[in-house]
């Protein structure tokens, strides 16, 4: 009894500890970051990165949020875009999803072909952004952030197989029961698909949260602009300085905390899910153990 | 099941086919619609410029303002599609590929690729507009220059004129110059400043003696690059017979390399110099001694703000026009516009209209900047308008003077430019399509091995035969062999 209660203690510990060591792993660069992100520049450059906060400033921030309402806005394109985008797309994805996975559909093949075809192919950058703006004329609208992450094979492969989990004889059953076809996929396969859905529907919401691509190419408007966007352009508008200095033959003087912004707008860009997250997590364990059980 | 894939494959055809066909559709509309517009009278008529700089509080301001003046002078009003520099280059490509329509085009070998959107013909070929609408704008310009933006003999760009000779030289804070009694009359080439900076590092070991611009080695060792800077082939400079050789086989580049080997292994430069990208940073924090890059007329005055204290700067090599300058910069028709001749008037107008120009540099007096004598301005800090790219609107010689910059700067600055040589070269624009795979291929092993061997950071002796060597495997002769071939055709065909 005793032995056994050593060696359990024993093991807990060792546990605990690699825990311990992973948890940190995994905090440690976040608190980096925060620390880099309110130094001093020139104590950087002085003393290297450090936990500790030397020659506390919040000049990057201040930077940063010169103009405050471009953020802000940018964060609410992002959140809509990511949210209303992401439920909207899961939704997509899921009816595309779901025949795929049904054996009895007669063109489940030449579908699951052009599904998959889309993942090797794509029409390219140039006649994309002409389908875009020409055909759909969503220049400069919030769809044009939205629509072409909309249905992405990847994602639909992902969630066929998980819908492909679902036992046939339940859907045969329902039938049977008299449920139609939209009745047996909301009723009976979605619930049952709940880890799936949560899982790709977090990747979806993941996608749009860090897209700044989509705001670049057809968004001219400034308040409809994603947040990313907005932070990409500061920070790779710092090194492209470089390249107009060598133009113009001179350097534009900027007076500009670079490392400490670099930081700023990473914490910036990631807060928000580090709010939420703790939210989703409990659907997120769920969703695994759940998928665990079944496998 | 073979057949089954067989049909899907024509099926996923036809159904491209059609896209394309619709895609066809939608800028056959576009076009017309702009017809139709075309027809109506001047003042309906909306010039969409895109230009390169971030967002502004006052765009919107400044280009109401400037509407007022353009609307009275051409007749017509501008829409500034401002893009922010990050990704200026991106949207370009698809906006130009998507043949939108818009009128101009801001753009430069580094910028929008001029010279390939040029050859594809998304710029309008300008020499009978600049005669007709911009002739002002023309003369402002030396026409050696001109040729720079010519592909068989039509400019295909409104050159914004500003400084197009470079010069190579050293910046030292007048501190060191005084502490270490440096005689910058004495400095006439790179070696002459070595026995100061073994003064300078053994005084200072922490401070780093020299930073060399490794960007411009090859016009000041004595060689014209051709085509995309470093791809191996280019010409010395006085050789009239125009052969090309492998700039990186010369002995000048070696000799080159060899003081910067010595240099690094007695510590005068940083020693993380070929990953490094604190150059500013440190020159800032007074850890630098001696610059050595760029230096032209009101240099002074703006370096001594980038180093944070009074500098002076010594020329040590003769200004020269290259072609990488004068297509580093300009504004093109695009081949979409509808309304070319009135696109060609407004760049008239700011290039020549220094009420025009300076508005669109630096806003609204009393908002964005104010006047402190007849010429001179100073900037309203954190104001709503600062694109800070006088370079990219047009000539630059019509802006108001900033700061310490000397009363007669851009007098300076075109006298230098007149009196500077103008390479051979310029006119000849190669084309990469030939070769452009060995190109490609050369380019990352340039990448690869060019920049430690240039910054002393390995040894030469071992470096530069396997550097030579994977270069020559790469393709190097052939890329040098088009380059001569198609010198010789442009020479004969200019003789």
């Amino acid at each position: 009894m005793v032995e056994n209660k050593k060696k359990k203690f024993r093991t807990q510990t060792i546990l605990n500890i690699i825990m311990i060591l992973f948890t940190i792993a995994c905090i440690y660069p976040i608190l980096l970051m925060i620390s880099v992100s309110i130094t001093d520049s020139d104590a950087i450059y002085e003393y290297g990165y450090s936990i500790i906060p030397r020659n506390i400033n919040f000049l990057a921030y201040e930077y940063i949020f010169k103009n405050p309402s471009s953020l802000i806005s940018g964060y609410l394109v992002t959140i809509i875009v990511s949210f209303l985008g992401g439920a909207f797309s899961l939704i997509v994805t899921a009816m595309i999803a779901y025949p795929l996975s049904r054996p009895d559909y007669k063109y489940r093949r030449p579908v699951n072909f052009i599904v998959f075809f889309t993942m090797l192919f794509n029409g390219g950058m140039v006649p994309t952004y002409m389908v875009v703006t020409n055909v759909l004329g969503l220049k400069d609208n919030i769809f044009a952030l939205i629509l072409p992450y909309a249905a992405m094979a990847w994602n639909i492969l992902l969630l066929r197989s998980f819908f492909n989990g679902v036992p046939n004889d339940i859907i045969e059953a329902a039938r049977i029961d008299g449920a139609g076809e939209i009745h047996t996929f909301v009723k009976i396969v979605l619930p049952l698909s709940k880890p799936g859905l949560a899982s790709v529907g977090f990747l979806i919401v993941l996608r749009y949260w860090n897209d700044w691509w989509l705001s670049m190419l057809y968004i001219t408007d400034t308040s409809k602009q994603s947040m990313q966007y907005k932070l990409y352009t500061l920070m790779k508008g710092i090194e492209e300085l470089a390249k107009d200095a060598s133009v113009s033959g001179s350097m534009s003087v900027i007076d500009f905390p670079s490392e400490s912004a670099r930081m700023a707008m990473a914490f910036l860009s990631i807060a928000p899910l580090l709010v939420l997250f703790p939210f989703f997590q409990k659907y997120l364990v769920k969703g695994i153990t759940l998928g665990a059980v079944k496998g | 099941m073979k057949k089954r894939t067989k049909r899907l494959v024509a099926g996923a055809l036809t159904a491209v086919s059609i896209m394309g066909l619709l895609g066809g559709c939608g800028t056959g509309g576009n076009s017309s619609e702009g017809g139709s517009g075309s027809g109506s009278s001047d003042e309906d008529i909306v010039l969409k410029w895109y230009i390169r700089f971030d967002d502004q509080e006052d765009t919107q301001k400044v280009e109401d303002a400037l509407n007022e003046i353009v609307k009275e002078k051409i007749g017509c009003t501008v829409d500034l599609m401002n893009i922010p520099r990050a990704t200026y280059n991106d949207k370009m490509s698809v906006i130009i590929g998507g043949r939108e329509e818009c009128d101009i085009i801001f753009t430069g070998s580094g910028y929008a690729d001029f010279w390939g959107n040029a050859t594809k013909g998304a710029f309008l070929p300008l020499n009978d507009l600049l005669e007709e609408y911009g002739k002002e704008t023309y003369d402002a310009i030396p026409e050696d220059i001109w040729k720079g933006v010519m592909i068989d003999g039509e400019i295909y760009g409104v050159i914004n004129y500003q400084i197009e000779a470079k010069t190579n030289g050293f910046t030292i804070p007048e501190a060191i110059i005084e502490e270490f009694n440096i005689d910058v009359d004495s400095l006439t080439s790179l070696e002459d400043i070595e026995p100061y900076l073994a003064e300078i590092h053994e005084k200072y070991p922490d401070m780093v003696a020299i930073t060399v611009n490794h960007m411009d080695t090859m016009p000041m060792i004595g060689y014209d690059e051709i085509g995309t800077m470093n791809s191996p082939g280019a010409v010395m400079i006085g050789d009239d017979s125009l052969t090309v050789v492998n700039q990186y086989e010369t002995q000048e580049w070696r000799d080159y390399v060899d003081l910067m080997r010595k240099w690094y292994e007695a510590g005068y430069i940083q020693t993380d110099i070929a990953t490094a990208t604190n150059a500013s940073e440190l020159q800032m924090a007074g850890k630098i001694a001696v610059g050595f890059g760029n230096v032209k007329p009101g240099g002074e005055e703006q370096e001594s703000i980038a180093w944070g204290r009074p500098v002076v700067q010594k020329q040590i090599t003769e200004g020269r026009v290259l072609p990488s300058m004068v297509s580093a910069t300009m504004n093109c028709i695009s081949s979409t516009s509808q309304h070319p001749e009135k696109a060609m008037e407004l760049l008239n107008l700011v290039n020549t209209d220094p009420e025009v120009y300076n508005l669109l540099c630096y806003g609204i007096e009393g908002e964005h900047y104010n006047k402190t004598g007849d010429n001179r301005i100073e900037l309203v800090e954190n104001s709503g308008y600062q694109p800070n790219v006088d370079w990219a609107f047009g000539n630059q010689f019509n802006a108001y003077l900033k700061g310490d910059q000397p009363d007669d700067v851009w007098e300076q600055t075109i006298a230098l430019n007149e009196s500077s040589e103008v390479s051979p070269l310029l006119g000849f624009a190669f084309d990469q399509e030939p070769v452009q795979n060995q190109i490609a291929q050369c380019q990352s092993i340039v990448d690869q091995y060019q920049k430690s061997i240039v910054t002393g950071s390995v040894d030469p002796d071992q470096y530069i035969p396997e550097f030579l060597d994977k270069l020559e495997q790469a393709g190097a002769d052939d890329i040098i062999a088009e380059k001569q071939k198609q010198l010789d055709e442009w020479k004969a065909s200019n003789e």
